[in-house]
């Protein structure tokens, strides 16, 4: 009953609410506008970055997620040369590859071989469709083919092919410019070329008439690909044509500026404002080049200011390549290295010049701060790299802040590219922090969200680490862990770094760890004793190469870890391959066998058999030890042995013997 | 009279006879045989039956194409399942985990994804898994005519992936 009065009462409000919505006039609000990415980008503030996940250019797996510098770019590289492969394998023979039910249909899953300057019809049209592709060499032979068949090339498609040829120095495009492949765009690595004389831009720039344009393309890559001759052809083709009347392009006083001294490059500014051609970021940038050249840190330093002065002047904004030059330039060359500081006066110049430089640094941050950067030219994105090197020269943790904060910023355009760049960047901002932070915490959270995603494992920052946990009075087992797991990934187990490890392990307060710390610390402890006895064990002519022998003081403090977490069994057994001479000679030797054990260690693994009444362990203590210990030495830990032990006769004697016979 | 017999037993010819045979009633599918010493090794695919399909076990192809009203190339699908699937068995043979048989293959927007586990146990070289992921990634893009990518996880060898052994 009371359910149908309720059916009822609803139903009565929703009549009346539908009664008055008729007589309101219903409004529908415009859409918003909203950029293509504008849900995307609001998606990604929601979410955020996960800083302990891969880059995503990796296989997202532990055991093929690379943790260095040089395993990234491994395998970036195989990646890439496998897609290659494929690629190359379609190009090859496209028939096998028709399955074509795209629409509408997609070249970029139909590759094609480019075309042969040998076999197409020797035409402007192919010559031009070759200059397009920026294919620098199939032009040049084109070109010279037609040439040799006498096919007459247009006034304008040779003018097309000598922008090519000059900007490009008649050979390829250079790696850093390549678009579709990512890796070798990054990596790759062209040596600086002379300019290439008596080639095909030579012979095109004989052949085209002197204009303005031709002269000023040719200087201009005359001073691109420079060289002391170049220059100097560079530097006479100005004058014939400043001497017949000519005016050269904006392009080409840029070049001419950059590879001058800065009284010269001040010569040719004001012959530029002379012929009223208005300078921009290039020019200025090139005029910083020039001011580079100064020998003297207060003459570069007067030409810089002089330089920033004229561009806000002009209201030229400097771009952050602008800003790179200065930084990079400031302080002298010869004194960056710390050898070469060898007396006060060099270090007194020095520590003056740093000062001066981060000001200025300072002065650039506060300026760039409220701006939105831009990419101007492609060495902008190294001002980052090269400010943090300064900031971590000075030490200063605050502008190191101060210029992650803006790399990192919403209105920052400028990224630097990854694994390589970007890598060194925040890989010396991690260094510098560590250097100055005393909290483990601290350095263990930074630590976690860089490594290894924006900064690979390196000896460096490990041993870094390790000094940082050594010179704390706190202990931090978390950070502690994380740097030798990382360790083990990046191969610094044996060596110095796994002596550190073994070192800082020992060290530990195990009663200070938790239960399931305690674990981990059990777990770490076997696994680094596992891999190290595995390796010893590459005995097999195959395997040899990558063999790393065990040392007698790593036994020594392998077998204090064990014995730590309980496994004296284990660690006697590796105790014994000390006194076993078979172990250390031959091709089977998994034993090095020079050095010694560690006393400290051995002392520590005698008193915990001393401690259990363990007879037989004292005993294999004492013989290691007498390997380094005279008879006066071990006389007392023979008696500490009959004392804490029980020792039947017979054993008593053998001890004696043995003791009696050691040198005095 | 007569001549309606011989018509009824030339009718009877024409039908189905009664089979003699041993019939085959069972249900074979999803039915392992088990071993006298319980060394069959199971997924967890395999170890649940054909109806559970759904409710204890997903799909091994995951795509649009045979819900109603999105049929549009099913057998276009289903053939390009099986060149997806021989090629990653062809092309990973010593990683393969239950010979392949358990490959995922997801379809989201234009993108082919390509899921499941891979074992390293026989050789394990990194580079060499970077450069056969990125040639086979490539490989199938330019085949399909769309993006393919792997997900494929790895584990140190098969017996990581048993659910039972029978």
């Amino acid at each position: 009953m009371i359910g149908r009065i309720g059916l009822g009462r609803v139903i009565a409000r929703n009549l009346s609410s539908t009664e008055s919505g008729i007589a309101q006039k219903l409004t529908i609000q415009p859409a918003i506008e909203r950029s293509p990415t504008e849900l995307l980008n609001a998606l990604s503030e929601t979410v955020g970055p996960d800083t302990t996940a891969p880059h995503f250019a990796y296989i997202d797996d532990p055991i093929t997620i690379p943790s260095t510098q040089t395993a990234k770019k491994t395998y970036f590289m195989a990646k890439e040369f496998g897609k290659r492969a494929a690629r190359e394998l379609a190009t090859e023979w496209p028939t096998l590859f028709a399955f074509d039910r795209d629409q509408p249909r997609l070249p970029a899953f139909r590759p094609q071989h480019l075309a042969d300057p040998l076999q197409v019809d020797p035409t402007e049209k192919s010559l031009l469709s070759i200059i397009e592709s920026r294919e620098v060499q199939d032009a040049c032979i084109l070109y010279e083919r037609m040439r040799s068949e006498n096919v007459d090339v247009s006034e304008k498609v040779q003018l097309e092919l000598f922008r090519l040829v000059a900007y490009y120095n008649s050979s390829n495009v250079p790696f850093a410019e390549w678009e579709s492949w990512a890796g070798m765009r990054n990596f790759g690595e062209n040596d600086h070329s002379v300019w290439n004389s008596g080639g095909v831009a030579d012979l095109l720039f004989e052949t085209l008439p002197k204009t303005d344009e031709t002269v000023s393309i040719m200087i201009s890559g005359l001073c691109k690909f420079s060289d002391h001759s170049s220059m100097e052809r560079a530097r006479e083709l100005y004058k014939e044509h400043r001497a017949a009347k000519g005016k050269i392009h904006r392009e080409a006083f840029n070049g001419l500026i950059g590879s001058s001294s800065f009284s010269v490059a001040r010569k040719l500014i004001q012959e530029m404002a002379a012929q009223k051609i208005s300078p921009d970021v290039f020019t200025f940038n090139s005029l910083l080049t020039a001011a580079t050249k100064a020998p003297k840190f207060e003459d570069r330093m007067k030409a810089y200011t002089e330089v920033i002065g004229e561009m806000k002047a002009i209201g030229v904004e400097p771009a952050l390549s602008s800003y790179y030059i200065i930084i990079k330039n400031l302080v002298d060359s010869k004194l960056l290295d710390n050898e070469k500081r060898d007396n006060e006066e060099k270090n007194a110049a020095f520590k003056r010049q740093l000062t001066v430089a981060v000001s200025w640094l300072d002065e650039i941050l506060n300026r760039i701060s409220t701006s939105k950067l831009t990419p101007v030219t492609s060495s902008c994105n190294l001002f980052f790299a090269e400010a943090i090197g300064l900031l971590y020269r000075a030490s200063n943790e605050k502008l190191a802040a101060k210029l992650l904060s803006i790399y990192e910023s919403k209105s920052n355009g400028v990224k630097m590219p990854s694994f390589t760049i970007e890598s060194i960047f925040y890989n010396r901002y991690l260094q510098l922090v560590i250097e100055q932070t005393a909290s483990l915490n601290k350095i263990y959270d930074l630590y976690t969200s860089m490594v290894p995603r924006l900064v690979g494992v390196n000896n460096t920052l490990s041993s870094l680490i390790y000094r940082k946990i050594s010179t704390s009075s706190d202990s931090h087992w978390p950070l502690l862990r994380r740097v030798i797991i990382d360790g083990i990934t990046a191969g610094q187990i044996s060596g110095v770094l796994g002596e550190e490890m073994r070192k800082k392990l020992s060290d530990v307060q195990l009663h200070a760890l938790g239960t399931s710390e305690r674990e981990q610390y059990t777990s770490l402890v076997q696994k680094l004793v596992a891999v190290w006895i595995e390796i010893s064990q590459f005995t097999e002519e195959k395997m040899r190469r990558l063999q790393r022998k065990l040392s007698p003081s790593q036994i020594s403090e392998c077998a204090l870890l064990l014995t730590r977490i309980g496994e004296q069994q284990k660690a006697y057994e590796l105790l014994e391959l000390l006194l076993d001479e078979n172990a250390s000679i031959g091709e089977e030797a998994t034993v090095h066998p020079k050095g010694h054990a560690r006393p400290w260690a051995m002392a520590e693994l005698f008193e915990d058999a001393l401690r259990q009444k363990d007879t037989f362990g004292a005993a294999t203590c004492l013989q290691i030890m007498s390997l380094t210990a005279n008879r006066t030495k071990l006389e007392p830990l023979a008696n500490r042995i009959f004392e804490k032990c029980n020792v039947n006769p017979e054993q008593r004697r053998i001890i004696e013997g043995f003791v009696r016979l050691r040198p005095q | 009279m007569l001549r309606s017999l011989q018509h009824v037993e030339s009718h009877i010819n024409q039908c189905r006879q009664i089979s003699t045979t041993s019939t085959l009633l069972k249900n074979r599918a999803g039915k392992t045989k088990s071993t006298s010493n319980r060394t069959q090794l199971l997924t967890y695919e395999m170890a649940q039956k054909p109806h559970h399909i759904g409710v204890r076990k997903s799909w091994l192809t995951w795509h649009s194409q045979n819900l109603e009203e999105f049929r549009q190339s099913q057998p276009l699908v289903v053939a390009q399942d099986e060149v997806v699937r021989r090629f990653i068995r062809g092309f990973f043979p010593q990683n393969l985990v239950v010979s392949g048989n358990e490959i995922v293959i997801k379809r989201r927007g234009n993108v082919l994804i390509v899921a499941g586990f891979l074992q390293y146990s026989r050789r394990l070289d990194i580079r060499r898994i970077y450069w056969m992921f990125g040639f086979a990634e490539e490989f199938l893009s330019i085949l399909l005519k769309q993006p393919v990518k792997l997900e494929l996880s790895f584990v140190e060898s098969e017996e990581t992936v048993a659910y039972n052994y029978i």
